[in-house]
């Protein structure tokens, strides 16, 4: 079997959009210690006011982003403040459930709001060029250097700033961080700043890439979960090597299965994975 | 600096465990807390620096009240407590750890980070040459440095420890008295949990034998060596 490189160039754009993604849903598991249901529709939201912005305001393509990405910051800082602050004592499990009630609420509201039918970004249409037999848009080009350069943009928060080392700190031990004088309460509002406007930005993506609908947040959970968790969840590291691997994964394997049970091939890797590495794909000691 | 702690009730949940605990210090005194496992001397330590709520009494460092204050705000205080376990944050490098231990101060016009980090390292030579690595590999004893360093980089007018010779060889032990003995030579008073009570005793200018939420005897160090209830009840095994 010859691997086709179209299939290849998808699978590293649709990987971009997991990697970024899993990325913010991550960051948010590692201080607050709850997988946010809810986070597959913050990327839809994000989705839908850069559409507003861009398709119904007629504002420029880079003004919609914008308007999405800060959008979905303050969105989830202002649900935290309504809903999640309330929980912060809670188990974990607690906050699973109040966050699928937050998912259902926000999918509802983007359908009132938008209906239920799918939308298109307002980008000029063009033929695609290709390049030594791969197919590419502007639109799949601009989507993998955009990651790149939040992938990079991140790393450099975490690795280099105050901010970012207290986060990581914090996501290592909570307690500890307090003990250093770190108003913990303060990094969890940067958190969800942080991971809003990551989870907007993926979600523009995604609607780049395919359609704005009102569960395509949702329903690209499935790889995003299985990303997180194969990278060990909390590892940002992690998050984002799993999603290249789960991106290309799933677009390659239409080689050999029917494509509209490719997000099987997630749901799959996210078994095997948890089966053969429960510490995710770096495990703890190389952190 | 004076320390005082008044009639201390704290617990978990509906569990009082301190029941009444009376402590004071004054300027650059070491004072070493000992008693039976489950007495409550970890929880006293963790009241004292707001992980544990304080349900009565009153706590005052250099006559300001710091009764209930969080964690994060003991800090401001010149308070660095180091925990019995999970003393460091096993993620970040040893110099990453050395930066959320200024982290209360990095803002400061008189704080300069590299040179505080110098400083510590006179003390913990061990530590300059892992600069980089994760202090989640390194040693027991190691950590135990990096966690002390981290708590000295304020330079605090009280050092809380707990435990700090925990499951250490004893060579190590040696050295981690050593570096302690020193800190407090340098002007930092110190308030200690010891399990190795006659050792800790030993250096410690006063003694408190803490037993089910309440203290017992009170001493100078030797005293308590002397008393010979001291020796049976609480040093009887090391
Ligand atoms: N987080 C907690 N929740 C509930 N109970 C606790 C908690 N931590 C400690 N306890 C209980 O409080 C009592 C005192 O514990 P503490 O850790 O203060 O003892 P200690 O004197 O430090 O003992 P050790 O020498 O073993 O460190 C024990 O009975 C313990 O089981
Ligand atoms: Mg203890």
């Amino acid at each position: 079997m010859v691997l086709d490189p179209q299939f290849v160039w998808n699978g590293i754009v649709v990987g971009s959009i997991i990697s970024v993604s899993a990325l913010g849903l991550t960051l948010i598991f590692g201080i607050l210690n709850f997988i946010n249901i809810a986070y597959g529709d913050y990327m839809a939201t994000g989705a839908y006011i850069a559409f507003a912005v861009n398709a119904q305001m007629g504002l420029p393509l880079v003004v919609a982003i914008a308007a999405g990405v800060g959008g979905m910051a303050a969105g989830a800082v202002l649900v935290d403040k309504v809903v999640f602050e309330h929980f912060r004592t809670s188990s974990p499990v607690t906050l699973l459930i109040v966050s699928i009630g937050v998912a259902f609420f926000i999918r509802n509201l983007i359908r009132a709001v938008w209906g239920p039918s799918g939308n298109f970004y307002d980008v000029p249409i063009e033929a695609n060029p290709s390049l030594f037999g791969v197919r590419y848009s502007v639109e799949q080009v601009s989507i993998i250097i955009a990651s790149l350069l939040l992938l990079a943009a991140v790393y450099v928060l975490l690795r280099r700033t105050r901010i970012g080392i207290a986060m990581r700190a914090a996501s290592d031990d909570r307690t500890l961080t307090r003990i250093r004088g770190v108003d913990t309460e303060r990094l969890v509002l940067y958190v969800w700043i942080a991971g809003g406007a990551i989870a907007g930005l993926g979600g523009i993506m995604l609607g780049l890439d395919a359609q704005i609908r009102p569960n395509m947040g949702f329903t690209t959970l499935i790889p995003i979960f299985a990303a997180t968790i194969l990278g060990g969840i909390g590892d940002p590291k992690g998050a984002v090597a799993g999603g290249f691997a789960i991106g290309i994964l799933q677009e390659v394997s239409v080689v050999v299965i029917p494509s509209e049970y490719k997000f099987a091939v997630a749901l799959a890797a996210l078994i095997i994975g948890l089966l053969l590495r429960p510490d995710g794909l770096f495990g703890e000691a190389t952190r | 600096m004076q320390f005082e702690a008044k009639n201390i009730v704290s617990g978990y949940g509906d569990a009082r465990i301190l029941d009444g605990v009376d402590l004071s210090m004054v300027d650059d005194e070491m004072v070493c807390i000992i008693g039976p496992n489950g007495a409550g001397k970890s929880t006293l330590l963790k009241t004292i620096v707001g992980i544990v709520d304080t349900w009565e009494g009153k706590v005052e460092f250099a006559g300001e009240d710091i009764t209930d204050l969080p964690p994060e705000r003991v800090v401001d205080h010149g308070i660095c407590y180091v925990p019995q376990d999970d003393n460091v944050f096993a993620d970040l490098t040893i110099r990453e750890n050395l930066r959320m231990g200024a982290w209360a101060a990095e803002d400061e016009a008189w704080f300069d980070f590299d040179d505080r980090v110098e400083a510590v390292y006179e003390q913990f030579p061990v530590l300059r040459e892992r600069l980089s690595q994760r202090a989640g590999s390194l040693s027991g004893g190691q950590q135990q440095m990096v966690a002390m360093a981290t708590a000295l980089m304020l330079d605090p007018d009280l050092l809380i420890l707990d435990e700090p010779s925990a499951g250490l060889a004893p060579k190590l032990i040696d050295d981690v008295f050593e570096r302690i003995a020193e800190i407090n030579d340098a002007g930092t008073q110190i308030l200690m949990v010891e399990q190795n009570a006659r050792r800790a005793l030993r250096e410690s200018d006063r003694g408190v034998v803490l037993d089910m939420g309440q203290n017992h005897i009170e001493g100078t160090g030797q005293d308590l060596l002397d008393s010979e209830e001291v020796t049976e009840l609480y040093l009887g095994t090391t």
